[in-house]
């Protein structure tokens, strides 16, 4: 049974066609890139994998559930146990620190609170002994690898990376990746890499590519 | 990790507007918090003083400041009345108790009062030390009379003219203390007891030593003795606390004594109902201002969580994101607005009971009305309840808009 099965997905923003997939699926334990230019609904994709974004139309199966078929909490619940999201801005919450950020996304997830698991999400990152930090504390590497260590803290079946290496040079790009899959394997899960960045393709070869099926779309409109 | 520990880590993000809005919940909770404790203590103490008598008749004048000086001593009295009517008044198949009151001086600012040994029984007095009064010049004295003046049973003293300190000493009529009563929390405790015939026999010499002065400097203003000197057969009382027998006395016995009598009757209850009313426009008004403070507070609470959501508002799309539900985040947003309502709650209410407190200790007025911050009316827990009350309603529209928010627009933005 796939992890991914998407069937019939279409959708439009402000009358613009954005989405249009008639079938894609992704296996379990494969990592996919999704491709595509700016305003080619990779976004917009995601968060409907997510339950974020309900498409206009189109049937999303996520480990076996439908996941629009579900009441609006228990697709909430289904998000925190099943996937980890990677955002392009990162986004810790500055009130917490390192640490704290980790237990959060555990606590969101309803899993039980667990020090040893989140020092070991860190350790794998390379922050082990930054567990007390700020954010504002952090170089963007950190905060890079921070945001990675909270998407996998949960031990997620599916990975979804928004634009993860758009603001990287090559060489931050690779680790990124790296890190990425290496994070990935760890915990078994799917990795889904929603990137416009050419860079990635050495890397993931089974990739998804989304055409720009209209003009770019308004600033601030999910695409 | 939990809704308050999350709620905490916020606040303390932002700490100088948590303790802004906290102080503000404080003061206004602290300013109402201080208007009941004394408010239900001092009209505790109103009623406590004003129980047993159901009528006080005295001479004509303000019934207000009839009540105010023969219950609880804090007035000049109006003046005095002829014993004999006194006496008719307590032979009235109307009245079940007539207690005679006289007044006219002091000893260190504390009045002294000739009255019978029933008035104690009144007053719900008890003799700690000695014994009552028996004979002229004979002085039972009350807890702080003793405790601020020194006095114990065997000590003499001079009374002062007049009802405030400083008065010319009557030399030559010493009172004996054969008595102290103990603490009652009451105006008992401040008054010097002694029988009628005392007071009468100090003016009468007082009269007979001034005889031909001219009085210079003397207020006389409600003494008992003030006629004498002109009547002196005719002895005077200065008030007469009574007890009806029935409850028709009330209906007929005031009405008769100020239409047919050159004296006036005072109800306790009316005359407190009406002075409290007068006060109480003052102490409503320092309570709508400790509301309007509460008022603030939860609109600033309000104004804080609103700008929070729109600051925060990528980081509760990124909770979303990690599996939160909208109710969750909403809850957050309640957490905080109570956390702080809580807090600025507690704070006010030992900053009040703090207030009153040391007032009790450390104002002599306040000492000797037996005021205290250690007591906890019955009121209080819905002071709790209205703080939590703004709380909740502060953080509703906040807590709406978060629920609300379109995380996939929010995140798309950045």
């Amino acid at each position: 049974m796939p992890l991914i099965d998407v069937t019939g997905l279409r959708h439009a923003i402000a009358g613009r066609p954005v989405l249009d997939i008639p079938h894609w699926s992704v296996e379990a334990g494969r990592h996919c890139l999704l491709l595509g230019p700016s305003g080619s609904g990779k976004t917009t994709l995601i968060h409907a994998l997510a339950g974020l974004k309900r498409p206009d139309q189109g049937r999303i199966l996520l480990d076996g559930q439908a996941v629009w078929d579900l009441n609006a909490a228990a697709r909430d619940h289904l998000r925190g146990r099943l996937i980890g999201i990677v955002f392009q801005t990162l986004h810790l919450v500055a009130a917490l620190d390192v640490a704290q950020n980790l237990h959060l996304a555990r606590w969101l997830a309803g899993l039980a609170s667990d020090a040893g698991a989140v020092a070991k999400a860190l350790d794998r990152v390379g922050l082990g002994a930054r567990l007390s930090a700020r954010p504002d504390q952090l170089s963007q590497g950190e905060k890079q690898r921070v945001a990675i260590a909270r998407a996998v803290v949960t031990e997620p079946k599916l990975i979804l990376a928004d634009e993860p290496t758009s603001a990287l040079d090559d060489e931050n790009c690779a680790r990124v990746l790296d890190l990425l899959l290496e994070q990935a394997a760890a915990c078994g899960a799917t990795l889904l890499v929603a990137t416009h960045d050419g860079r990635t393709r050495e890397r993931i070869t089974d990739r998804m590519e989304l055409p720009r099926l209209s003009a770019l779309p308004a600033e601030g409109h999910a695409a | 990790m939990n809704t308050l520990g999350l709620a905490w880590a916020y606040l303390r993000r932002s700490a100088l507007t948590t303790c802004l809005n906290v102080a503000l919940l404080a003061l206004g909770t602290g300013t109402i918090v201080v208007l009941i404790l004394v408010g239900t203590q001092v009209q505790d103490r109103l009623a406590k003083d004003a129980a047993g008598v159901d009528l006080v008749v005295g001479a004509k004048g303000s019934p207000l400041q009839l009540i105010l000086s023969a219950l609880y001593q804090i007035d000049i009295p109006t003046g005095n009345i002829p014993l004999a009517q006194a006496q008719a008044l307590a032979a009235d198949p109307l009245v079940a108790q007539a207690i005679p009151v006289a007044m006219g001086d002091s000893f260190r600012g504390f009045r002294i009062v000739g009255t019978d040994p029933a008035f104690v029984a009144l007053r719900q007095g008890r003799v700690a030390e000695g014994r009552l009064w028996q004979a002229p010049m004979e002085a039972t004295v009350g807890a702080q009379v003793a405790a601020r003046a020194h006095l114990k049973v065997g000590d003499r003293f001079n009374g002062n003219h007049g009802l405030s300190a400083g008065g010319a000493e009557h030399e030559g009529m010493p009172y004996s203390v054969v008595g102290i009563l103990a603490p009652t929390g009451g105006v008992i405790d401040r008054l010097v007891l002694t029988p009628i015939d005392s007071v009468w026999a100090v003016h009468e010499a007082h009269h007979h030593h001034h005889d031909g002065d001219d009085h210079d400097g003397d207020d006389h203003d409600g003494h008992a003795h003030e006629t004498e000197a002109t009547q002196p057969p005719d002895r005077e009382v200065t008030s007469v606390l009574l007890r009806y027998r029935s409850p028709i006395a009330a209906a007929r016995l005031p009405r008769r004594i100020n239409a047919e009598s050159g004296m006036q009757a005072a109800a306790p209850a009316v005359e407190m109902t009406r002075l409290l009313s007068l006060v109480g426009v003052g102490t409503d008004t320092v309570r709508a201002f400790g509301l309007l403070l509460v008022a603030s507070s939860a609109l600033s609470i309000f104004v804080a969580l609103y700008n929070a959501t729109q600051a925060r508002r990528y980081d509760l799309a990124v909770m979303r994101a990690l599996g939160a539900t909208r109710s969750r985040i909403a809850s957050l947003l309640l957490a905080e607005a109570l956390a702080m309502g809580a807090a600025g709650t507690a704070l006010g209410l030992a900053l009040g009971h703090g207030a009153v407190e040391a007032a009790g200790r450390l104002v002599p007025q306040a000492r000797d009305m037996g005021i205290t911050g250690l007591q906890f009316p019955a009121t209080e827990p819905y002071l709790l309840i209205l703080a939590a009350g703004l709380s909740v309603l502060a953080a509703l529209v906040p807590a709406i808009h978060a629920y609300r928010a379109d995380v996939s627009a929010v995140l798309s933005r950045g």
